[in-house]
């Protein structure tokens, strides 16, 4: 009986069917599909939908990092199961959404994802595959059994997007994804009966908000495991900011984002524009066009050099790169540390009476350094390297002393004095002058003043320059961007042997409310001139463009030339939201993303309490988790039906009358009782017989919605009156009538 | 097996032989699983943990634990959609054989809140997708397959719920000794009734209202309408009914296991199911001699029920009262 079914089902089918297509049909592979012998779908629209919405929400944050490609077959693959939903005759789309066709394209996804990628084992191409799978299983899903896989994918695919983003509009959007997800779970459940969905969906929210306690009491506890379980092969992230080499253009290039390079918060005073040097990347070898890192580096200690009152300490949350560097105030006296906040607050004054009373010494530096361990190393070349290339944001501790002289216990390498010998302009250049003058500090000044006096100009949009760069800029061309400057410095300082290196880094930063935003269009690079045993800032820019080094980029520019809208100093209030935005994610970045195993600590600290042990913190966790249970289960009346208002009114009167020993029997209708009542108390009778009237009327008439609660409201109000006008009241219980 | 029969299982389970009316769900008596879909959640939250802590994902711990803290409570509202119900009244009903036997189950539910996704089951019967309104009785009905004639127990009854996401199954065992009749098949094309043993045979059957009317009584319920006396009740007189005057001697119809001419007990039991089902459509009185049990000829509900519980309980223990 069963089997015959299907078969005249298929009849009917093949009955509708446009006889045309029987004559190209038979070119089409047999997948399952083309003899029309498809049973129809047993998951039914309802239910498709609801997962239909929970994946292109799912799917949504995804769009902005994959391949356009990939985010096109898996929106389309969901589009046509919904197609195939309205019109399940229609013959191709079948054929296309067949177990076997969808998996064939799987597997082609996969094969394009590694050939897109160039590889298939990390975490992008994963994710892109995960994409294309969650779209393809819900493509082919059939029968509600399916849809536990689909869903525990789409869940999976929803953390996927943090990989990439963990801002608040992140968070944001995970929110409705995860309300489409309780509620594709909760139409599953039942779909041949299932309730309205706005009911539905109120219950779904109830859930998550009474879940909401146990969740952030998790988030708060949850031991934070350091360091990854294991790593997939590096992913080949395109690096945002500095790179570890410059030729002419790069930094230009940099200066015309708005990106947020990293964020400060100073304990203390801010220093001034112009000291603001954020060293990064020092490039000391040159092969006459192009500047890059020595791949020869040595560890340095962080040396204190100077007066401890001078002492800056502030807290950097750099933003991923995918490179090692780290920023500090030029110049850093102390290695990147985790960052302590609870610490911070409390040790202020400590730190202030330690440093007065051990001025000096290292031991001054470790005891202001909080307990966070060290997040990177200090090289010789006075760049900061962290351990691991920066994937996520990064919060560390550091302290600085501002200063342009960076003494060196040792001997420069060689790389600083070498020349490839294509400048000769240059290189004459630098002969002649440096033969006038009687010492190589004075050579340094005369050659800035050679840039202030002739006329050279700062500019973004500098000439294309051919083989011999620094050649053409200081003889040719005369307008550069910083590292033209930067270059055409060092080469000249090299031509005379004395040893010199580009530092590329930030200068400048913005203040927004309590916190500095250094952004990648302040990127700029500057030389360092090894004289008398100490390697000396020198800043060409400078010398050209004073406002760049005291104003930041915008003011060094003429107006007409592109400057990012963010680096502009006339902002508006479009800027002024967007700081405000900025000052808000990074809050939210404070907070949230950068939670870990130290502002854990930090928070029993912030409560006065030492740090619990682990069954002291189980038990918490426990006896919350119990406190959290009794009140959900104690709070059951998110629901509550107006229709049982009036209910609960009469069995307050009957609880009321009782109290004065006037007890309804058994057989007794409401309207006798209060007869009965009314004798009872004759003064009363008005407001017993209004009473009577008002139930019934709840009770028995077709009121609107509105006009029952207003009766409700009424019935309450008489109940009160009625409460303090008649005599007697809960003392006379003693007896039982 | 026995292991799970005995003692130390109840007192485990806290599984009593029998419960009594009315029966309220208390907390100890549920039990509470994941589904197949919870356990598959569950896994799916554990990788996702897994990926936050590889990565030091900070939201996706808060994704993790904002869904963890969804499972929680739906625990807890899975729970509380069961525990708390009340059990007022189970009545067994009547069938014929091959047809499915009733169970109405009368269920309050005290709360000021809807239950939703109620099953009930037993070993041979589910019924589900009940939803119980608050503050109000419902009366379920569970059918229960009846192939033979005699006494069906309802057996073990659960109360089961996934509501409301179907993460978490929870569920109550319910033992009240309840029990449904079931009668013999009725013959599906038996022959025509026998008449009485004085002369036998050649008399066709005679239907009660070819009588003379003897008299008027009170009606009863299940008496015909077409025995109403419509006349008197036009009058005034309430409802009446016509009493024949049927001859005893002549027209009497016994029942017998004897007279239904067939060898098989079942099978004769199923003919005598039939006439007994034709005397009441024809109004026949009729009497019953089983080796057990003897019935003096009658008709009428009473009769009926009477006569139809005899051939249930043909050669079975007698009713159990409950």
């Amino acid at each position: 009986m069963t089997q015959v079914l299907p078969e005249k089902a298929a009849a009917e089918k093949g009955f509708r069917r446009p006889t045309g297509n029987s004559r190209w049909r038979k070119w089409l592979p047999d997948l399952g599909q083309s003899r029309g012998t498809t049973p129809p779908p047993a998951m039914d629209a309802r239910t498709l939908f609801a997962l239909a919405i929970l994946l292109l929400l799912v799917q949504l944050p995804h769009l902005l990092h994959l391949p356009p490609w990939v985010s096109l077959i898996g929106a389309t693959l969901i589009g046509l199961r919904l197609v195939l939903l309205k019109r399940p005759d229609y013959p191709l789309l079948g054929t296309i959404l067949s177990p076997a066709s969808v998996t064939l394209l799987a597997i082609a996804c996969a094969w394009l994802i590694r050939v897109d990628y160039g590889y298939f084992i990390g975490r992008d191409p994963c994710v892109a595959f995960l994409f294309i799978l969650v779209a393809a299983k819900f493509a082919e899903v059939r029968r509600p059994g399916d849809a536990t896989m689909l869903l525990c994918l789409a869940a999976f695919l929803l953390l996927t997007q943090y990989f990439y983003s963990q801002t608040i509009l992140a968070a944001l959007v995970t929110l409705p994804a995860v309300i489409a997800l309780a509620h594709a779970l909760a139409i599953l459940r039942d779909p041949n009966n299932p309730a309205h969905t706005r009911e539905q969906l109120k219950l779904v929210i109830t859930l998550l908000i009474q879940g909401l306690p146990l969740a952030t009491l998790l988030f708060l506890v949850f031991p934070r495991l350091p360091g990854p379980l294991w790593s997939l092969p590096e992913d080949a992230a395109a690096s945002t900011g500095l790179s570890d080499s410059m030729s002419p253009g790069s930094i230009g290039q940099l200066s015309q984002s708005d990106a947020v390079a990293f964020r400060v918060e100073f304990d203390g005073a801010i220093p001034a524009s112009r000291d603001r040097y954020w060293r990064g990347p020092v490039l000391s070898e040159f092969d006459g066009r192009r500047w890059s890192v020595s791949p020869r580096l040595l560890e340095a200690n962080a040396r204190f050099q100077g007066e401890a009152a001078d002492i800056i300490d502030y807290t950097v949350t750099l933003q991923p790169h995918n490179q090692r560097w780290l920023f500090a105030l030029d110049a850093a006296v102390s290695l990147p540390r985790a960052d302590l906040p609870s610490t911070r607050l409390a040790n202020d004054t400590a730190v202030v009476t330690q440093t007065a009373s051990t001025m000096g010494t290292d031991q001054t530096r470790s005891g202001r350094q909080r307990a966070g361990k060290a997040m990177g190393r200090l090289m010789s070349d006075g760049q900061m390297l962290a351990t691991s290339p920066v994937t996520q944001v990064l919060r560390y501790r550091q302290s600085s002393v501002l200063l342009d002289t960076i003494s060196a216990s040792r001997q420069p390498p060689d790389s600083t004095l070498f020349l490839p010998g294509t400048n000769e302009r240059s290189s004459r250049f630098a002969m002649e002058l440096r033969q006038r003058l009687p010492s190589d500090s004075a050579y340094a000044q005369a050659i800035l003043q050679h840039f202030n006096q002739q006329p050279y100009h700062y500019t973004l949009q500098p000439q294309l320059l051919g083989d011999a760069p620094v050649d053409e800029f200081l003889f040719d061309t005369m307008a550069g961007f910083c590292e033209h400057y930067a270059a055409a410095f060092v080469v000249l300082m090299r031509s005379v042997g004395i040893p010199a290196r580009v530092v590329t880094g930030y200068l400048g930063g913005e203040m927004n409310e309590d916190y500095m935003i250094v952004r990648q269009s302040d990127a700029h690079a500057w030389a360092e001139v090894f004289i008398e045993g100490a390697w000396r800032r020198y800043d060409p820019t400078g010398a050209v463009a004073p406002s760049r080094v005291e104003q930041g980029l915008s003011a060094a520019l003429p107006d007409d030339s592109f400057v990012p809208r963010l680096a502009r100093l006339d902002k508006g209030w479009l800027s002024d939201a967007q700081l405000r935005w900025d000052a808000l994610n990074h809050q939210w970045q404070r907070l949230v993303v950068d939670f870990d195993n130290d502002t854990q600590d930090g928070l029993w600290e912030r409560l006065g309490l030492p740090k619990p042990e682990l069954w002291q913190v189980t038990a918490i966790v426990l006896a919350l988790t119990g406190l959290w249970c009794t009140v959900v289960l104690g709070v059951p009346r998110f629901s509550r039906s107006p229709m049982l208002a009036d209910e609960r009114s009469w069995q307050r009167l009957c609880e009321l009358l009782r109290r004065r020993q006037l007890v309804r029997k058994p057989a007794e209708t409401p309207a006798e009782f209060l007869q009965r009542a009314a004798l009872a108390w004759p003064a009363q009778a008005g407001r017993l017989h209004q009473l009577q009237e008002q139930f019934a009327n709840l009770r028995f008439r077709a009121l609107s919605e509105a006009e029952q609660r207003q009766r409700q409201t009424e019935v309450r109000q008489l109940l009160t009156r009625l409460r303090w006008s008649l005599p007697g009241g809960s003392e006379s219980l003693t007896t039982n009538s | 097996m026995n292991l799970l029969n005995s003692k130390f299982r109840q007192r485990l389970f806290r599984v009593r032989p029998e419960d009594r009316l009315p029966h309220l769900v208390s907390h100890q008596r549920v039990y509470i699983v994941p589904t197949g879909r919870g356990w598959a959640f569950l896994l799916a939250l554990l990788l996702m943990l897994v990926a936050s802590v590889n990565y030091a994902l900070s939201l996706g711990y808060a994704l993790c634990f904002l869904l963890t803290g969804l499972f929680a409570a739906t625990l807890l509202h899975t729970y509380r959609n069961l525990a708390g119900l009340q059990v007022t009244r189970i009545e067994g009903g009547e069938c014929f054989a091959g047809e499915s036997l009733p169970f109405s189950i009368t269920l309050t539910n005290n709360r000021s809140q809807a239950r939703h996704g109620l099953r009930l089951a037993t070993a041979n019967a589910q019924l589900s997708g009940t939803r119980l309104e608050p503050q109000q009785n419902h009366v379920v009905v569970l059918q229960l397959p009846a192939d033979q004639r005699g006494i069906v127990p309802l057996g073990r009854l659960t109360l089961q719920s996934d509501w409301p996401l179907g993460l978490w199954a929870c569920w109550s065992y319910l033992h009240v000794p309840t029990q449904g009749l079931v009668y013999p098949e009725p013959e599906t094309d038996p022959p025509a009734l026998p008449l009485s043993s004085g002369d036998e045979g050649d008399r066709s059957p005679r239907s009660g209202r070819q009588g003379d009317v003897s008299g008027l009584r009170i009606y009863q319920p299940g008496d015909s309408i077409g025995s109403i006396a419509w006349k008197s009740a036009a009058r005034g007189q309430g409802l009446l009914v016509r009493t024949f005057d049927t001859d005893e001697g002549v027209g009497k119809t016994v029942l017998s296991l004897q007279n239904s001419g067939l060898q098989s007990i079942e099978q004769q039991l199923s003919r005598l199911c039939a006439w007994i089902l034709q005397a009441e459509s024809q109004q026949t009185p009729y009497a019953l001699h089983l080796p057990a049990d003897q019935l003096p000829a009658a008709h009428g509900r009473e009769q009926r029920t009477r006569a139809l519980q005899a051939l249930a309980l043909h050669d079975r223990a007698p009713i159990q009262p409950t």
